[in-house]
């Protein structure tokens, strides 16, 4: 404290009395940081109110000034400069001077006492308020203005001042009335001192010794040699005795100055005439009467033209008059200060552009209201406080604040949340334990989760099995069934339902991608061999894909129109896995069919992306062009090493090109890259099944029965019931979302898109649908961007991604992006997601090697059970359709795997469905097939998808389902991950034959996290698997 | 000055200090302008001008105090004067001119003059008197019309002499306290304190901290900028 406390003492001269006094805590801080360094709290603290108040919002800006100034005022004990007092008070004044609101607000009447107390003139200053009527209702103007007076020693002015108050009903009045006294006592004994101190002086007038009077001027006397004068008048030595004492003001040594006082007959009037006179005052007076200011110059050799006596005459009584402002003539920016450049010789003028008077401010103000001058920036703003700031730190302040707003709004959004959930687990809770009443009841299984949508299924059950959309029918092209080398048998398959073997064979691109197939195997050879014989004898390729069918059909089943190659065939399968395995060309030069094939190998430029794309085609549907049948053949017994060699050629191409150079191709065939199912297989199951000839007689049924209902019964997913049922909702309310009138603009790899204040550049087509495509691109500012154009002008995606997001709340960031946004145009739609994406898993599992499954899977599982959560249904889960994001850009709460395809999403709150009218992709042959009852839940349709993603993801090839029992399982024992088999094998039993979709898929994440428990969460964390 | 210049004896050391009181209450009653400048005239004591009241009513008031309090002094019983500052219209206290006394108790017992040299503590005085001078420089402005009162803390057991009555402390609510210089004869210790009323202060807000943001790896240019920019504003 001893020392604190010398630091005030010390600089005590420094300080600057304040009327309202000073914070010894802030006098001691500021005093001690002057000969510190760091000013850096009074900076930011600086920084803080100049950024209020270029921020501020609310209602009353003044508050921050008045705040800012107190500050400034308390922190620069000293003022100066660098206070930017006077140009915060001037900012200030000038700033309300319009606002009526203020005028009388005892702050603001404070702020411009402050300002006259500040500058030369301050009367100006007051005459000015009273014109505005600036504080006319408030004592302390009045008293303000009363004792400037009386320091010029206008006794009679000040007087009439508070008079004028008093009339004006100046509050506090009291206040007044006591200052008027105290005036009026303390005039009263001046007028007293001054009659008994002239009394002595008269008696002591004579001087004893002649004195030199002080600050006069000193006029040489004589003409050759100059002397100082010494003679002295009585005047100016009685001025010189009063000495510190000096209380009178100046107005009592007008009497005794020489000159002769001429009697002015208007003077006694004009005291009383400080009433307001009719002229408008435009502009406050200036704080620096910059007129008047003497400027610098050469001392030597110049005289000031002085009078005698002049100099000591103190500031005389304040003239009558005021400074004439003219209206309508607008002065120079300048002020009229008329500088003598002769004088100026020396040193140059100040420059006036620097400095900006008050008066310059308001013409400045005065020219912009004029709406010839517009600024074309927040010009105001820039300049409001005492210094300027750039747009940057505007900028960073308003982003500053958003910021902290949004974070604020996210702590907020998350308790409501939380709320939220434990409404809802009360509130499902209760549902839990109806429905287990009810089950109790009725023996049906209802899942309590999805009560809402069951419950439809149920009542739609009656109805459930008739309205059955059909895909269109095709008409069966003679040249392309010869083209395909018999694999393509429509005709000859007479007994089968015709418009089935249609609607499953012959769709080329049109159809929609099947999830999988299932093998209903017969376990006997005899079965598919009698199968074959039925169907037709072309038929052995579509058998090909597995290999212990294979076999026997390409052994014992003749084949006569089948090509050379494949009838000069001797070669067992292991050779040929040999021969790749060496990845020699020409392995084995005795085996005709081999070198021949490697002479196709060598020749086709196409070979490996054909043996590629087939190995995709895992269900073996070898329709393929006649020349490469031998290779296709074997391609399903080429183990990886070949099927990754045979990747690299395809790498070069896009995965778009792919689609579509094989959909040229393989005309006949329903195949696609992101595998197919080959229904044809399946149809020949039915065949040979003893018990599902039922299954084929509903299927029929269905068929027929959905022809006739399409037209009733419309499938969900169509464009048109979507854009119905968006009709229902403001889609313009939702953020993010844009309508534009203007076609859809064209999408192409490597163009740039300009979408509303986005530009992006589009890199890669990733995947793509009957109508719509998905691209990676990314945006100016270097953002991914996953784009998907639409060529349906219904914003589903963008649709299902709100809801998600609504429905989730923060949840939905983990699995289903953070931002999208939506733009509408006249014949489709553009929906961006932003995340950092790589690609669709299809490609991934294309590219790379697969790390352990279960981490993924886990992820999948969740991702699904929180759309279902939000009774929102994917309807195609599969590799092409899930995303996948760069894990270590992402974070550990994201997850790997992302959903951004919506296409086939359905909203069961928004379209209230059952199974059997949605036409999602596949469920008409899963129906079929009896994997899906028409009973079952939509929800399962997920799980399907699933399991078949899963399956893809372990064998990289399409699942087949066999029933065995009343159960579904995989047609082959998963030989894959050795010491977890028997899990994978539990997941797909479980999954297969779920009957609530919502508890298997609980049952699954634990059962995956019991069994992968050691590895999953290092693989959450740390693998980062980029191809 | 009776003592001499070698030591200080305890009469001695309760007239000095019942001198400094005298002077120091004149000078605040000057500085604070209770009453009008013009009644006071212009002395100099310790070798500096200081300000003595002409007011006779005042100034028997003042005589009076100061004689009673050096008594006391001497008696060792007196342990603060406070010199209490109030509005005269409210009666609030504005201001608290406190002196603590600590007495040696033992000096009445032996009355071996103690070794300090009378120069030194006038020293001592006028850094003191210094002091209360220059508080100007941070005191508000007393506005309306002031009254002062003088009181006395002593020993619990004293007599209350005539015309003096017991007061209670008269403390500020809400106020803030500077410590002022301290001086001693060796007998008499004067820690010296003045308390006023902080309402009028002006108390400036403290800064709301500037909140620190990282950006995501794929950021734009601009947030390169931004936290650059925030990096210097944070500094």
């Amino acid at each position: 404290m001893a020392e604190g406390e010398a630091e005030w003492e010390l600089s005590k001269e420094n300080i600057q009395p304040l009327r309202e006094g000073r914070r010894i805590g802030a006098l001691q801080q500021a005093l001690s940081q002057q000969d510190g360094s760091s000013h850096t709290t009074v900076q930011q603290q600086k920084q803080a109110f100049e950024c209020e108040l270029r921020m501020y919002t609310g209602d009353d800006p003044l508050d921050v000034w008045d705040r800012y100034i107190k500050w400034t005022q308390q922190v620069y004990p000293q003022g100066g400069k660098e206070s930017n007092l006077l140009v915060l008070l001037e900012r200030a004044v000038i700033a309300f001077a319009n606002e009526k609101r203020y005028h009388n607000d005892s702050r603001y009447v404070n702020l411009w006492l402050k300002h006259g107390e500040n500058i030369t003139e301050p009367l100006e200053i007051y005459n000015y308020m009273h014109r505005h009527g600036i504080g006319v209702q408030l004592a302390a103007f009045y008293i303000a203005w009363s004792e400037e007076f009386e320091k010029h020693g206008n006794f009679k002015k000040a007087d009439g001042i508070y008079q004028q108050g008093v009339s004006c009903g100046a509050e506090p009045a009291d206040k007044l009335h006591q200052y008027h006294k105290e005036f009026q006592a303390r005039v009263s004994r001046q007028v007293m001192a001054g009659m008994r101190e002239s009394e002595q002086e008269e008696e002591s007038l004579e001087p004893t010794q002649p004195q030199r009077s002080s600050l006069v001027d000193l006029k040489p006397r004589g003409k050759k040699t100059a002397f100082a004068p010494v003679v002295r008048t009585g005047a100016t030595v009685s001025y010189q005795k009063r000495g510190l004492s000096f209380q009178l003001p100046a107005a009592a040594h007008s009497g005794h100055n020489s000159r002769v006082m001429v009697f002015d007959e208007n003077q006694g009037a004009a005291v009383e005439n400080c009433e307001p006179k009719t002229e408008q005052w435009t502009a406050p007076p200036t704080g620096r009467a910059k007129e008047n200011e003497i400027m610098p110059e050469k001392w030597t050799n110049v005289k000031i033209p002085q009078k005698f006596g002049s100099s000591v005459v103190p500031p005389s009584a304040k003239p009558t008059f005021q400074p004439f402002v003219e209206e309508c003539d607008q002065p120079p920016a300048v002020t009229p200060c008329k500088i003598n450049p002769a004088v100026n010789t020396v040193l140059s003028a100040r420059k006036p552009s620097k400095e900006e008077s008050a008066l310059e401010l308001l013409q400045q103000q005065h020219a912009e209201e004029q709406p010839k001058e517009q600024s074309m920036y927040c010009k105001e703003l820039l300049f409001r406080g005492a210094t300027e700031f750039c747009f940057e730190e505007l900028r960073a302040e308003r982003y500053y604040k958003k910021v902290s707003r949004e974070l604020e709004e996210k702590t907020a959004k998350l308790k409501a949340f939380k709320e939220d959930l434990k409404k809802q687990v009360e509130a499902k809770q209760k549902l839990l334990h109806e429905h287990s009443s009810q089950m109790d009841a009725c023996h049906e299984v209802i899942p309590p989760v999805e009560g809402h949508p069951v419950q439809q299924v149920v009542e739609c059950l009656p109805e459930a099995a008739a309205p059955l959309p059909v895909s269109p029918f095709n008409v069966y092209d003679e040249n392309e069934g010869a083209a395909s080398a018999g694999s393509n048998l429509t005709a000859p398959n007479e007994g089968l339902p015709l418009d089935k073997e249609v609607d499953n064979t012959v769709n080329g691109p049109a159809t929609k991608v099947m999830p999988f197939t299932i093998f209903c195997d017969s376990d006997t050879s005899e079965q598919s061999q009698e199968r074959v014989s039925i169907a037709a004898t072309s038929k052995p390729p579509t058998c090909r894909s597995l290999n212990t069918i294979l076999k026997p059909i390409v052994e014992s089943v003749p084949k006569p129109e089948i090509d050379t190659l494949e009838r000069m065939k001797p070669i067992s399968e292991d050779s040929i896995l040999g021969s790749y395995r060496n990845k020699t060309l020409c392995p084995s030069p005795e085996h005709t069919h081999d070198f021949v094939r490697a002479v196709h190998l060598a020749s086709t430029p196409f070979s490996a992306s054909q043996g590629e794309r087939d190995f995709s085609d895992s269900d073996g549907n070898l329709s393929a062009l006649p020349p490469f049948t031998a290779v296709s053949v074997q391609t399903p017994a080429v183990k990886q090493e070949d099927y990754e060699m045979a990747l690299h050629g395809v790498n070069q191409l896009s995965p778009i090109q792919e689609v579509s150079q094989e959909n040229g191709q393989c005309s006949s065939s329903s195949s696609s890259l992101d595998g197919t199912s080959c229904v044809k297989i399946m149809h020949l199951t039915h065949q040979s099944e003893p018990d599902t000839p039922e299954l084929i007689h509903i299927a029929a049924e269905q068929t027929a029965q959905a022809f006739l209902s399409e037209t009733e019964m419309e499938n969900p997913s169509s464009a048109d019931s979507r854009r119905r049922a968006l009709e229902k909702l403001d889609l313009d309310a939702f953020p993010n979302f844009f309508r534009k009138a203007e076609p859809l603009p064209t999408v192409m790899e490597g163009e740039v898109l300009f979408e509303g204040d986005e530009t992006i550049v589009i890199f890669s087509k990733i995947a793509s649908g009957e109508n719509y495509s998905v691209y990676l691109g990314k945006t100016n500012i270097n953002e991914n961007v996953v784009v998907k154009v639409d060529h349906e002008s219904v914003p589903w995606d963008f649709y299902i991604h709100v809801q998600l997001r609504n429905r989730l709340g923060l949840d939905s960031h983990k699995y289903f992006g953070r931002k999208s946004s939506c733009f509408l145009y006249k014949d489709g739609c553009i929906t961006l997601h932003w995340g950092h994406h790589w690609g669709t898993l299809q490609d991934f599992l294309a590219r790379s090697t697969l790390p352990q499954v279960a981490s993924l899977v886990l992820e999948l599982l969740e991702l699904v059970q929180q759309m279902h959560s939000c009774h929102l249904l994917h309807g195609d889960i599969r590799p092409g359709t899930l995303h996948v994001c760069y894990r270590e850009t992402c974070g550990s709460e994201d997850s790997v795997l992302k959903v951004l395809d919506f296409s086939h999403s359905l909203d069961l709150d928004l379209q209230p469905v059952v199974i059997s009218t949605v036409s999602l992709p596949g469920i008409q042959t899963l129906l079929e097939q009896g994997v899906l009852l028409s009973t079952s839940s939509p929800y399962q349709v997920d799980l399907l998808g699933i399991a078949e993603t899963v399956y893809m993801m372990l064998k990289r090839k399409k699942m087949k389902l066999v029933k065995k029992e009343a159960e579904w399982r995989l047609d082959d024992d998963l030989e894959i991950s050795g010491t977890h088999d028997a899990v994978w094998q539990d997941f797909f039993k479980k999954i297969l034959n779920a009957e609530s979709a919502s508890s298997v898929l609980t049952e699954l994440q634990e059962l995956l996290k019991n069994n992968f428990n050691d590895c999953i969460d290092d693989q959450l964390t740390s693998v980062i698997w980029l191809p | 000055m009776s003592s001499t210049l070698k030591g200080i004896t305890l009469k001695g050391s309760a007239e000095l200090v019942a001198e400094f009181f005298s002077f120091g209450i004149n000078s605040i009653l000057y500085q604070r302008g209770i009453y009008p400048p013009e009644t006071f005239t212009r002395v100099t004591q310790y070798d500096m001008s200081l300000y003595l009241t002409v007011d006779p009513k005042l100034k028997t008031y003042l005589n009076s105090v100061v004689s009673q309090l050096k008594e006391w002094l001497f008696d060792c019983t007196v342990q603060k004067l406070v010199v209490v500052i109030s509005c005269l219209e409210t009666n609030e206290v504005l201001e608290r001119w406190q002196f603590d006394i600590e007495c040696d108790k033992s000096a009445k017992e032996s009355s071996a003059p103690r070794e300090k040299s009378i120069k030194s503590i006038q020293e001592e005085i006028r850094s003191v008197i210094r002091q209360i001078t220059a508080t100007v420089t941070f005191l508000p402005l007393l506005e309306t019309a002031c009254a002062f009162d003088l009181l006395v803390y002593t020993d619990k057991d004293l007599v209350v002499p005539e015309k003096w009555e017991e007061s209670g402390p008269q403390m500020i609510i809400d106020s803030e306290e500077v410590r002022l210089r301290s001086f001693t004869t060796t007998i008499h210790k004067v820690n010296s304190m003045l308390s006023m009323c902080s309402r009028a202060v002006y108390v400036p807000v403290p800064l709301a901290p500037c909140p620190c943001f990282c950006f995501p790896p794929f950021s734009l240019p601009q947030s390169v900028l931004w936290v650059f920019q925030h990096s210097t504003c944070c500094k």
